[in-house]
């Protein structure tokens, strides 16, 4: 897993707000930016549609959804894609089975980009004990292996979507937190910032007026960089069985439950991992060509 | 300069001892008793009451914590339930193959990443450029598992090249696929990172001095480009092993690779508790020597630090 790295160009520096459209007109102009997120959308589409769309019910085992020897079915005019080695229509369960990992890591991602933008601005803002603290607390947590220390908190508190949702951003605030510390002391000297503190503006207000406004782009390419990641993690951790329970459709489940299946049918294994790549890689492309976009502004 | 190495080492012990409180406070709250684990199913209640005694389980929880630290600072982590062999010895013993996976996978995502960046740099925005980058794109994108099944099944299933999974002798041929699994993601960082560190180099004014006095390029690079981009290098080269000692549950998962990850997923499935707490505790004390070697490397290269 390569979650612990931030990407080289990912340090962004302590820059004039941000002009929203002038970002926006660059990013439409961006090739890698329309075919990414014409890619999101068809994967939240397809997820929320996902009951009108499939043929069948995902979980339904059918009496005639296996080959005379038990096997899985190659695609008939009833299972377009075959089904798997349950007799499950193995179409439906693709169309399902981005759902609950597309919840996972988006809820994970937007509750690291809050908790990290609180902590790691505070942290910048105050210095002292309370930046010590955090640092120390992100530097600790970071330390730990990745997908073991992930396993280990599933075990406590038993898998399921809310459970990973919060072990997830347990340890993915982290990141963000350490990119909004360091804008945040390269602002706290900054004239704007200096005149609201002396005229005794509260820590929330110059939270939420002067520095939020200034991290804000730092914060949303995190974001968008953090979903890619947490969607491999989720899948890594439902391959490893601590992740999405079975019988929910989920890709990196699927290809946990079908890699026996393998060398019957290899499209039980290829197409569930393929739309995993094709997920992260589209929230990547669309994160980096925010970072574009935004880095000139 | 000892100074800055003097608080270095305090911070990491810091660390471990923060990192222990949360192992603690994790192997608190897991499911299971571990004196019912280790007395069986038909143990009587005196028996029981006898283990938890012996364990120091009836005792109030900042004792418990203060006996964790004073075992932990003895390298005793318990037994294993599933193997009956202490948590230690269980690590160790699987250690080797993980050593030997971790130092390929590096060798292998330098071995692709260093070229691909250096190539790329050339001719920025040329096609190598491109091609490389989207390329990187996906191969950070690939779900390990996935990759590591779709390279089982074509390289060692399909076309015989590599062995299906495990280990075995020569070395090299077992270890070729899991390490290459290991390391594209990393190759693909790499071969970022040095373009990215090249073309920052390449346009600094020193660069420009020496080209404009008449450097060969290949003097340019050897004694101006490339010792700064290594310095870069040398701090993830380091976190990287850190963290690939960790232990890499998945990939060791699709091979049957006999390391210290694939023991643990073995100790997921029995819930195995002290094996599983073993390997998360022995995982971050590699990431935290990893780090603090890396920071002190850098403070001995970097003058800047170095005559603080």
């Amino acid at each position: 897993m390569l979650q612990w790295r931030s990407s080289p160009a990912a340090t962004l520096h302590a820059r004039a707000p941000a002009q929203g459209s002038r970002a926006w007109a660059r990013l439409s102009r961006d090739p890698a930016a329309w075919i990414s997120g014409v890619l999101i959308a068809a994967l939240v589409g397809v997820s929320v549609l996902a009951p009108l769309l499939a043929p069948h019910n995902p979980d339904t085992l059918f009496q005639n959804g296996l080959s005379a020897i038990g096997g899985p079915l190659p695609p008939t005019a009833q299972f377009p894609l075959g089904t798997d080695q349950f007799g499950r229509d193995e179409l439906s369960r693709l169309l399902y089975g981005g759902r609950t990992a597309l919840l996972i890591s988006v809820s994970a991602s937007a509750a690291s980009a809050v908790v990290g933008f609180i902590l790691g601005a505070a942290a910048g803002l105050t210095g002292g004990w309370v930046d010590t603290l955090v640092s120390r607390l992100a530097n600790v947590l970071m330390s730990f292996p990745l997908t073991l220390f992930a396993v280990a908190m599933v075990m406590i508190v038993s898998p399921g979507p809310g459970s990973l949702i919060a072990v997830t951003s347990a340890i993915y605030w982290t990141y963000t937190a350490r990119l909004v510390r360091a804008e945040t002391m390269a602002l706290k000297e900054a004239e704007f910032v200096v005149a609201a503190r002396t005229s005794g503006a509260t820590w929330g207000r110059l939270l939420w007026r002067h520095i939020l406004p200034n991290v804000l782009d730092t914060v949303i390419v995190r974001f968008t960089l953090s979903i890619a990641q947490t969607f491999l993690l989720e899948a890594g951790l439902s391959y490893l069985g601590v992740g999405v329970q079975p019988p929910t459709p989920d890709w990196g489940l699927m290809v946990a439950q079908s890699q026996n299946f393998y060398a019957q049918d290899p499209g039980l294994v290829l197409y569930p991992g393929a739309a995993i790549a094709l997920a992260s890689i589209a929230f990547s492309v669309f994160g980096d060509s925010l970072r574009r976009a935004l880095r000139h502004s | 300069m000892l100074r800055v190495a003097f608080e270095k080492v305090m911070w990491s012990l810091v660390d471990l001892l923060a990192i222990l409180t949360i192992t603690f406070i994790l192997s608190y709250l897991l499911p299971g008793d571990p004196a019912r684990t280790i007395a069986g199913p038909h143990a009587s209640v005196a028996d029981l009451m006898r283990i938890r005694t012996q364990l120091g389980l009836n005792k109030p929880l900042y004792v418990q914590f203060g006996l964790y630290l004073w075992h932990v600072a003895h390298l005793q982590f318990g037994q294993s339930i599933e193997y009956g062999t202490p948590v230690l010895a269980a690590l160790w013993s699987r250690f080797p193959a993980t050593l030997e996976l971790a130092v390929t996978g590096m060798v292998l995502e330098l071995a692709i990443g260093l070229p691909v960046g250096f190539l790329a740099a050339r001719k920025q925005g040329g096609v190598f450029d491109r091609v490389s980058g989207a390329a990187g794109m996906a191969a950070v994108s690939l779900p390990q598992f996935w990759l590591g099944i779709v390279l089982l099944f074509f390289l060692a299933f399909k076309w015989r090249l590599f062995p299906i999974g495990g280990y075995g002798s020569p070395l090299w041929w077992y270890v070729f696929l899991p390490g290459l699994t290991l390391g594209i993601g990393g190759a693909a960082y790499y071969a970022q990172l040095v373009r990215a560190r090249l073309l920052e180099v390449m346009n600094k004014p020193f660069v420009t001095t020496a080209r404009a006095k008449g450097v060969r390029t290949a003097q340019l690079y050897k004694r101006h480009i490339v010792p700064n981009v290594l310095s870069t290098l040398v701090t993830q080269i380091g976190m990287d092993l850190g963290y690939f000692m960790a232990g890499v549950v998945v990939v060791e998962t699709v091979f049957g690779w006999p390391g210290i990850g694939l023991q643990a997923w073995t100790a997921i499935q029995a819930l195995d508790v002290p094996l599983i707490m073993g390997t998360v505790l022995f995982g971050a004390f590699w990431i935290v020597a990893a780090n603090l070697v890396v920071d002190l490397t850098y403070a001995l290269m970097d003058p800047r630090i170095r005559v603080r």
